[in-house]
């Protein structure tokens, strides 16, 4: 699945349920489905879904208007027909679909979702209206080479980590070694680059990057289980008599193939061609927006940890001294994505619930803290000593010469520096997208997700990322020459 | 006022004071001179603590200075220092470097403080600036504003270290002249110099310093003129040749 959880909206998702489940429920007797009811009062079937999966849901200009289009909301218009009602679609997150419907805000989900052990407790599901075939994807010229599972031995294949498709690889491709990777599109990569031989994933999936890619191909190879899971409609579990009649339709969607049709139907919309930039410049926006938003924080709270941090550096109190030189070596010392983890799990550990983007920015901010001390610190020190020395005799105490007299003229070595820190830190807040924090490199990623090119989306983050720092050192650049111009 | 009792000081193995006993009175100007290296410049540093002797006592105004019970900080305000390289706060104006510490350290009110900074900067002819940047001021200038933030603070005692070292030769005598004129008012002054012009003219007593000890004081006509210690005829023939 692409679709993956951040935990964050996760929990934030469980308490919404929890609050559900406070929430004043009309009688839940076995023969009234509240649900039903209200789909019929209101003569409106709300179904909520996630359009970020092509070809099942998904965004597209229709008569030049964008629009979520895709097999499933074909399904879901079928549904909405048979039962005699109006259909509205409304957009949610993925971790957002099961507390919506928990609440109340939608009635069903038909979202390509699998029914999980963990959201068969949530929801009652449909029987599957899609089962998916899996396929392995070769380079075309390699195509007759790869005819059964057998012909994988001694080669390497990829699946997505934790995916079924892993699974699959693992028992049927005897004699292979495989490859987990994280996303469908490194698997394209490294497959372009003739790293891997074969790449195993869902065949529409599979389709899609052919249609995509002249140089690759669907082989002709067969896995023996190649129907595990499938997707299902979910709706509330007071849904009672709601439920029997989506299963009769769903069964008349099988019976019929409709759904291969729908793809078809659909399949127009998914290659359109619309320029990159069009159609994928909102994703990077919103990255630029999280990226500096990361990075404003990381800089703001650690310069105000740096400057504890270089104070307590600097202090007589040796406790005070080897606490903050124990930090700031520790920081120093290890990877900021080491650091990003042990916040974020750390977090959880400790039992706070702190979300991905919270874990991200205290990460940031605890990082930066200790090179900003060593900033403040080189700042502190470039200040003449004779300054402290005259402040002292003149009756100031150490904390009075300290505030009024050397830190105003630290600042003025320390500003350049912090700008410096800034850029710094725009480009390793790329690091946070490992938990899911939608900044520049995670929308790359979803980018290349739904745009089936692995490689221009990283091209184009990697200018965005320079436009981004290039401009910053400019400005700073014209800051420091107008600073030292005014004394 | 000052009673100084067998001051030593190390830097590492570097024994730069070796015992040192000198008794300021009130009123009185001290003039400490002596070759570089002889240790008058720390043993000065030492009066207001900015060096911490290893051993000896400083007692000021009848409080022992070396006792850690003792507020240092309320003693300073009360001993005025004139560094070598004047060590103005360069991102306060002239009259901020006069009232900061008036404000900040003895709660005066800011026009009180300011009252008290303008009289002193006429007092050393340098009203006009008030409004200033130090970066702006020549040398001379510069000085004549630290001594006036020095006496800002009211103190019993101005220490000077090397005033005029760090000064081109021809804004000595405007500096000298302030120096003068305080010492004039009856102020208590300790002051290390090259100046042998000035030490002669404004000394009540004149201290020569070699080697980490006293090696010999008295007035200035003893001191200049029939000089006893062997050190002494040695380091003033080189000075006054």
């Amino acid at each position: 699945m692409l679709k993956k959880i951040s935990q964050g909206i996760f929990i934030f998702c469980l308490s919404l349920m929890t609050i559900g489940l406070f929430l004043p429920m009309t009688s839940l007797a076995k023969e009234e489905d509240p649900v039903y009811q209200k789909i019929e009062t209101k003569k409106k079937l709300v179904v909520g879904l996630t359009a970020d999966y092509p070809p099942y849901e998904f965004h597209a200009k229709v008569k030049g208007k964008d629009t979520v289009v895709g097999s499933d909301i074909l399904l879901a218009e079928k549904i909405a027909k048979e039962l005699g009602v109006e259909l509205e679609i409304r957009e949610l997150s993925f971790d957002a679909l099961l507390g919506s419907m928990k609440t109340g805000k939608i009635d069903m989900i038909i979202s390509a979702m699998t029914p999980t052990p963990e959201r068969e407790k949530e929801a009652a599901f449909s029987d599957p209206y899609l089962i998916i075939d899996q396929k392995v994807v070769v380079l075309k010229k390699d195509q007759d080479k790869y005819l059964t599972t057998e012909d994988f031995s001694g080669q390497k294949v990829a699946a997505q980590k934790q995916s079924i498709q892993e699974d699959l690889a693992k028992k049927e491709l005897t004699g292979s070694t495989v490859v987990s990777l994280p996303k469908v599109t490194d698997m394209i990569m490294q497959l372009q680059t003739q790293k891997i031989a074969g790449a195993v994933m869902e065949a529409p999936v599979a389709e899609a990057y052919v249609y995509q890619n002249k140089a690759l191909a669907v082989s002709d190879v067969k896995f023996k289980d190649d129907k595990p899971g499938g997707s299902c409609i979910a709706m509330p579990k007071e849904a009672t008599a709601l439920l029997p009649k989506v299963n009769n339709i769903v069964k008349e969607v099988n019976d019929q193939d409709l759904m291969t049709k729908y793809n078809k139907q659909v399949s127009g919309y998914m290659f359109e061609d619309e320029s990159f930039f069009k159609k994928y410049g909102s994703f990077y926006a919103k990255g630029i927006g999280y990226t500096i938003f990361l990075a404003f924080i990381g800089v703001l709270f650690g310069a105000v940890l740096g400057v504890l941090l270089a104070l307590m550096k600097l202090s007589k109190l040796k406790v005070l001294k080897a606490i903050a030189v124990i930090y700031i070596e520790y920081v120093r010392g290890t990877p900021l994505l080491v650091q990003i983890f042990l916040v974020y799990f750390g977090t959880a550990t400790l039992g706070l619930n702190v979300n991905a983007l919270a874990a991200g920015c205290i990460a940031m901010s605890l990082n930066s803290g200790a090179y900003v001390a060593e900033i403040v610190r080189a700042g502190i020190k470039a200040v003449d000593k004779g300054q402290y020395e005259a402040a002292r005799s003149l009756g100031m105490n150490h904390g009075k010469a300290m505030q009024h007299i050397i830190l105003p003229q630290a600042i003025k070595n320390i500003l350049p520096a912090l700008g410096n820190e800034f850029v710094t830190v725009i480009k390793e807040s790329s690091v946070v997208s490992v938990i899911g924090v939608s900044e520049l490199m995670f929308q790359a990623g979803v980018v290349q997700g739904a745009s089936f090119k692995p490689f221009l989306p990283i091209v184009v983050v990697s200018l965005i990322y320079f436009a981004l720092t290039f401009t910053l050192s400019r400005l700073l650049g014209l800051a420091e020459r107008r600073m030292s111009t005014s004394d | 006022m000052i009673n100084i009792q067998n001051i030593h000081k190390s830097f590492g193995q570097n024994e730069v004071l070796k015992g040192i006993d000198l008794t300021i009175e009130k009123g009185e100007v001290v003039v400490i001179i002596g070759p570089s290296g002889s240790g008058k410049s720390t043993f000065l540093r030492c009066l207001n603590l900015l060096e911490e002797p290893n051993e000896g006592v400083i007692e000021f105004e009848g409080k022992n200075l070396l006792d850690p019970k003792t507020d240092i900080n309320l003693l300073r305000q009360k001993m005025g220092m004139v560094f070598q390289n004047f060590n103005l706060f360069p991102h306060k104006t002239v009259l901020e470097n006069l009232t900061i510490s008036p404000i900040q350290v003895k709660k005066e009110t800011s026009a009180a403080a300011e009252k008290t900074a303008l009289e002193l900067l006429d007092r050393v002819g340098l009203k006009e600036k008030a409004q200033t940047y130090p970066n702006s001021l020549s040398g001379g200038q510069k000085q004549r504003v630290a001594i006036a933030r020095a006496l800002a603070m009211n103190p019993d005692v101005m220490l000077f270290d090397e005033p005029t070292s760090a000064l081109d030769p021809e804004m000595v005598g405007e500096v000298l002249d302030v120096m003068k004129s305080l010492a004039e008012s009856g102020m208590t002054m300790a002051i290390v110099t090259h100046e042998m012009g000035f030490a002669k003219e404004v000394a009540d007593r004149v201290i020569f310093m070699d080697q980490g000890v006293i090696q010999e004081q008295g007035t200035p006509e003893e001191i200049f003129t029939q000089p006893k210690n062997p050190r002494t005829q040695n380091f003033l023939s080189k000075v006054l040749s």
